[in-house]
């Protein structure tokens, strides 16, 4: 027999119990070879047989490997940014026009603790140096931004970027330069999934802030008459789908949706709905000028259901923009309160000694203490990642943070696959001027 | 071809499916392969100088600005979602050939320089180009402001990636043919399994049937036949109907064959006849049956073999002549056949041809007339005798004339030699001479007698007929002339030999000649008409047949009688006169020796007697022992 002999015979075997499974061919004396040889009594029809097999087995083995395009691969040994003496790292924020207040706020908070480090001899004997951009919270600005940063500042990575819509649009980027962003100031749920081990999220998600708000609401308050007010953008609609998200643990829906254009005050159309429907809540997704009107020109209409915001509000300006008007408005955090009722902990005692001597006019923020702890994980993960740092070394470092103690009462965590790091949400309310922890 | 031809049936529908599967697949593999590429390679160019366009639109007046933000904006907004696949990098130019936006995020390529922009350039440019390890289509498409042009946006269209979608677009088809051909695999196997097993089951049922006996079909094979077929009532279904139909039909007619086989050979076996089974040709005996082997005393294991011919005094001439058909033919009648021990017997011999084993053959069967032979010769010596018996007075007078003359010429010597006398030696001689010739012609006379009354063997002898005439004139001329008749011989001397007997053959002229004589003596006495008689007697040849006529002017035979004359007992004489067999008796030698006999008379003058004998060829001689 030829040499094909023993690989025919199996093949014929599993041919032929397809044959026999479809019933019909009834018993046959002699055994499996024999049948083989009497459907295929000739070696060449045999070998042809096999081919076909062959050929089939292959493609349908090609057909199941492809069709794989993961987003945000893990990078390699890139050690861009970083020389003997400094390690360069880019950042795109809103320091000026609406949202200024937040970027700068980030910044400050972030820098209180680079400028320490710096201080302090640098990590590795090297200086961090933080290289930040204007984008006035306009995501062309900021993609531009980021380009800049990557090709001409050659930065190392890419940290503290504030807002939805800015970050959301330089996805790509960091997926095609596959750089490290570290510590956004959104809780935007397209930073979080699909999980991409290049972002790197330290705070809460506004799925889990709107999510601990619905329930203090709807379980605590037994407010069922919800509204939801938000940005027509990226940072508005994530934040509508947590609310609906969260609303239909209850079986409830958002009585009516009130929507604005970011960067304008022009409020009153949602307002108009969301007065309407008669709401006892509103969940309100936006930044502190526009929701400040929202709520001065409800309440001017003696319409007074609980307002609450989110964090990216930026509560303390919020707090001050409403004055008296702002009694009883409720913000979710995602790091306590830096001022009164905070000065207990010792990381909020740290931020503050910080912020007073390298920023001496500035007054402790919710924002701003979001930027310091920011830069306490970069130089954290810095450091771990060693003297031969590179861009793979430098994940590597963060995933290895775990139950990292910021002096907050809450713990951080990374690990494989996690990239999300604090996880608790706080409430506070506007009290005479000022926030208030709730209990 | 040839490998084709040597597969089964089953093989053959199986191989063409697939190989024809295997052929339309391979032409549409080519065929869309050949479509494909140059349709989907125009089609991305389309779409890139599309998608080219359209951020030259949005972007003319950022690069009057030179806002480069918003240009990086739009070029980032170009390769959102799959176009990042066909969009490798996309930059925007003003028209000096500066970039103001590109989206090489990961770094300018190196040796790369967009393409010079010119004012008078009109649609898109489109070249191919290599960018860093990529190939690409480089579409360049200018920004207009009015008629002059002020910047161009460019952009790479990733080759590989439509080599990628041709790539998975082949390997779907061809994983879509490979499963076409994989279920065609199954179905031509099935389709050939299904028209070729009632097909094999019908020929192991058939081969079944050879090999035993198809009267007594094969259950097993038949049961299986009928559960391959199902309820199938296909062309297959219906030939094996037809099959199954035909064999019944044939195990029937065997069955009555078998049947009548076993008649036949019954009565070949136990017939009352010898029979034998002769080659055509050779004449050597096949078969004989057991009362042949009886009657000519051989072991039939002595007769098969040996030439019939051999067995008797049979001329393969006999068997020459035209058989009608299935009928059985007289050959040869009271033919000699000699037993092994040398014992004769007379046999009729019958044939009629046959099929025996794919042979041609001649059934023979033979009829012992031996018996019979023996009662026709005691026949004719019986009337042979009645005959002489009426013809002694003549006979008497006949020997008493020369009785007479030895008693005259005795007395007269007697006398001479009491009166002492001498006898005159002349007279003496004289009378001695008479009295020698007197006896001798008595003796002559009672020696022809004894001749004729002789009783005659059958047997076939070369003669001439002439001296049987001869002899028959000498019996009864005298006395014809002593009642006033005359015997006329007309004799053909130059006659040819016949096969016949002498003493039958002057039995047959003696009976005619008596006959003739007494028609003759009725006529006279009836009639009164005393003209004298006369008999004649002819021989002669004609067409080869030897010719014997005789003629008399006696009283004739009357028309009523013409045709009765032949048979046995007939007699127009007076009771006690004669017995009735004197013509049939002539009328048996005469076919005893293949002869004819006929009459032509005119009543009241007479009748002729014509008897045709065919003439012995010496030639035969030859091949007859």
């Amino acid at each position: 027999m030829n040499g094909f002999d023993i690989p025919c015979r199996v093949l014929y075997c599993s041919e032929m119990q397809v044959f026999y499974s479809r019933g019909q061919c009834r018993e046959r004396r002699a055994g499996i070879t024999s049948w083989a040889r009497e459907i295929f009594p000739e070696s060449a029809a045999r070998g042809m047989i096999l081919a076909i097999w062959v050929v089939v087995l292959t493609m349908g083995m090609a057909i199941m490997g492809c069709g794989t395009d993961a987003p945000g691969t893990f990078p390699g040994e890139n050690r861009t940014g970083i020389s003997d003496t400094e390690i360069r790292i880019g950042s795109s924020l809103a320091l000026g026009g609406h949202a200024g207040y937040l970027g700068t706020q980030m910044l400050q908070g972030a820098m209180s603790y680079i400028n320490h480090i710096n201080d302090e001899g640098g990590i590795h004997g090297r200086t961090i140096r933080l290289i930040a951009m204007d984008d006035g919270y306009d995501p062309t600005r900021c993609l531009f931004n980021t380009q800049q940063l990557i090709l001409e500042k050659q930065v190392f990575c890419l940290f503290s970027y504030v807002g939805t819509p800015t970050t959301v649009r330089i996805i790509p980027l960091i997926n095609e330069a596959r750089i490290p962003l570290l510590g956004m100031f959104t809780g935007a749920n397209r930073l979080r999934e699909p999980v991409n081990p290049l972002l790197i999220n330290i705070r809460a998600s506004y799925y889990q802030e709107i999510n601990a708000a619905v329930e203090l609401m709807v379980r605590q308050k037994g407010l069922d008459r919800v509204a939801v007010f938000y940005q027509y953008d990226e940072y508005g609609f994530d934040g509508l789908r947590g609310a609906e998200i969260a609303l239909k643990q209850y079986g409830l829906k958002p009585v009516a949706k009130g929507t604005y254009v970011r960067g304008t005050l022009d409020v009153s159309d949602g307002l108009e709905k969301i007065l309407d429907a008669d709401a006892q809540a509103v969940v309100m997704i936006g930044t502190y000028d526009s929701c400040a009107r929202f709520i001065r020109l409800a309440k001017e209409q003696n319409f007074s259901p609980l307002f609450y915001n989110v964090s990216f509000v930026g509560a303390t300006e919020l707090a001050r923009r409403l004055g008296r008007i702002g009694e009883g408005v409720v913000v979710s955090q995602v790091v306590p309160p830096p001022a009164a009722g905070g000065k207990d902990l010792p990381g909020i005692r740290e931020y503050t000694a910080k912020l007073k001597q390298y920023y001496p006019g500035a007054s402790p923020s919710f924002v701003g203490l979001e930027g310091y702890i920011n830069a306490r994980i970069l130089a954290e993960a810095l450091d771990r990642a060693g003297r031969d740092i590179t861009r793979a070394g430098f994940l590597t470092a963060v995933e290895s943070i775990r139950d990292f103690d910021l002096g907050i009462a809450n713990p951080l965590s990374f690990g494989k696959g996690d990239y999300q790091g604090l996880d608790q949400v706080y409430f506070t309310k506007i009290h005479q001027g000022k926030l208030v922890r709730l209990p | 071809m040839k490998f084709f031809s040597k597969l089964t049936l089953k093989n053959k529908i199986f191989v063409s499916c697939l190989g024809f599967t295997l052929i339309v697949s391979v032409l549409i593999a080519l065929f869309t392969r050949a479509l494909l590429i140059g349709s989907l390679t125009g089609e991305l160019k389309q779409r890139g100088v599309g998608i080219a366009q359209g951020v030259a639109d949005g972007s003319r007046v950022f690069i009057l600005t030179r806002n480069r933000a918003e240009l990086t904006a739009l070029a980032y907004d170009a390769r959102l979602g799959n176009r990042k696949k066909v969009v490798l990098y996309l930059l925007i130019t003003d028209k000096t050939g500066e970039i103001l936006a590109h989206t090489f995020t990961t770094g300018f390529p190196r040796a790369f320089a967009p393409v010079p922009v010119r004012d008078t350039e009109q649609g898109a440019g489109i070249q191919s180009m290599t960018v860093g390890p990529h190939s690409v289509f480089h579409v360049s498409v200018p920004v207009k402001e009015g008629i002059y042009t002020i910047g161009s946006v460019q952009i790479g269209l990733d080759r590989a990636h439509i080599e990628s979608l041709i790539a998975r677009l082949r390997l779907i088809f061809l994983s879509f043919l490979s499963v076409v051909t994989l279920i065609f695999f199954f179905l031509s196997h099935r389709l050939a399994l299904y028209i070729t097993r009632p097909v094999t089951s019908l020929i192991r049922y058939t081969d079944t049937l050879t090999q035993e006996d198809f009267r007594f079909p094969a259950r097993e094979e038949m049961d299986a036949l009928s559960q391959t077929l199902g309820k199938r009532e296909d062309e297959i279904a219906k030939l094996t109907g037809s099959f199954m139909r035909m064999t019944g039909q044939l195990a029937s007619s065997t069955d009555r064959l078998m049947e009548s086989q076993k008649k036949y050979r019954s009565l070949f076996q136990s017939g009352p006849n010898p029979i034998f089974v002769i080659h055509r040709r050779s004449f050597e005996i096949l078969d004989a049956n057991p009362k042949a082997a009886e009657v000519f005393g051989y072991d039939r294991e002595e007769l098969i073999g040996t030439s019939l011919l051999a067995l008797g005094n049979l001329d393969d001439q006999a068997f020459a002549g035209e058989y009608p058909q299935g009928r059985s033919v007289v050959i040869s009648s009271k033919v000699t056949f000699f037993r092994k021990d040398k014992g004769a017997l007379f046999v009729n011999v019958h044939a009629s041809p046959a099929e025996y084993r794919d042979k041609d053959v001649i059934i023979v069967a033979t009829t012992d007339i031996t018996e019979l032979v023996e009662k026709d010769s005691q026949l004719i010596q019986a009337s042979k005798m009645t005959n002489l018996e009426k013809m002694s007075a003549g006979i008497a007078h006949e020997i008493n004339q020369p009785l007479n003359a030895i008693k005259m010429g005795s007395e007269y010597l007697v006398m001479m030699h009491e009166q002492e006398r001498a006898v005159a030696p002349e007279d003496l001689d004289m009378v001695l001479r008479e009295i020698s010739a007197q006896v001798t012609r008595a003796s002559e006379i009672v020696g022809r007698l004894k001749s004729f009354s002789r009783k005659a063997e059958f047997s076939r002898e070369v003669i001439s007929i002439n001296p049987c005439v001869t002899a028959v004139h000498k019996i009864i001329g005298r006395q014809l002339a002593l009642q006033g008749m005359a015997l006329v011989l007309d004799l053909d001397e130059a006659i040819p030999f016949i096969l016949a007997h002498n003493n039958r053959m002057e039995q047959v002229i003696f009976n005619l000649a008596t006959n003739a004589r007494d028609a003759i003596n009725e006529r006279i006495e009836t009639i009164g008409d005393i003209q004298n008689g006369r008999i004649r007697i002819t021989t002669f040849t004609d067409r080869g047949m030897v010719g014997l006529r005789v003629e008399d002017n006696g009283t004739g035979i009357p028309p009523e009688q013409a045709d009765a004359i032949f048979d046995s007992f007939f007699t127009t004489k007076e009771m006690g006169e004669g017995l009735g067999l004197g013509l049939p008796i002539v009328q048996g030698i005469v076919r005893d020796y293949n002869g004819t006999v006929s009459v032509d008379t005119t009543p009241g003058r007479g009748a002729a007697f014509e008897i045709f004998f065919p003439a012995h060829d010496p030639e035969q001689e030859v091949t007859h022992p």
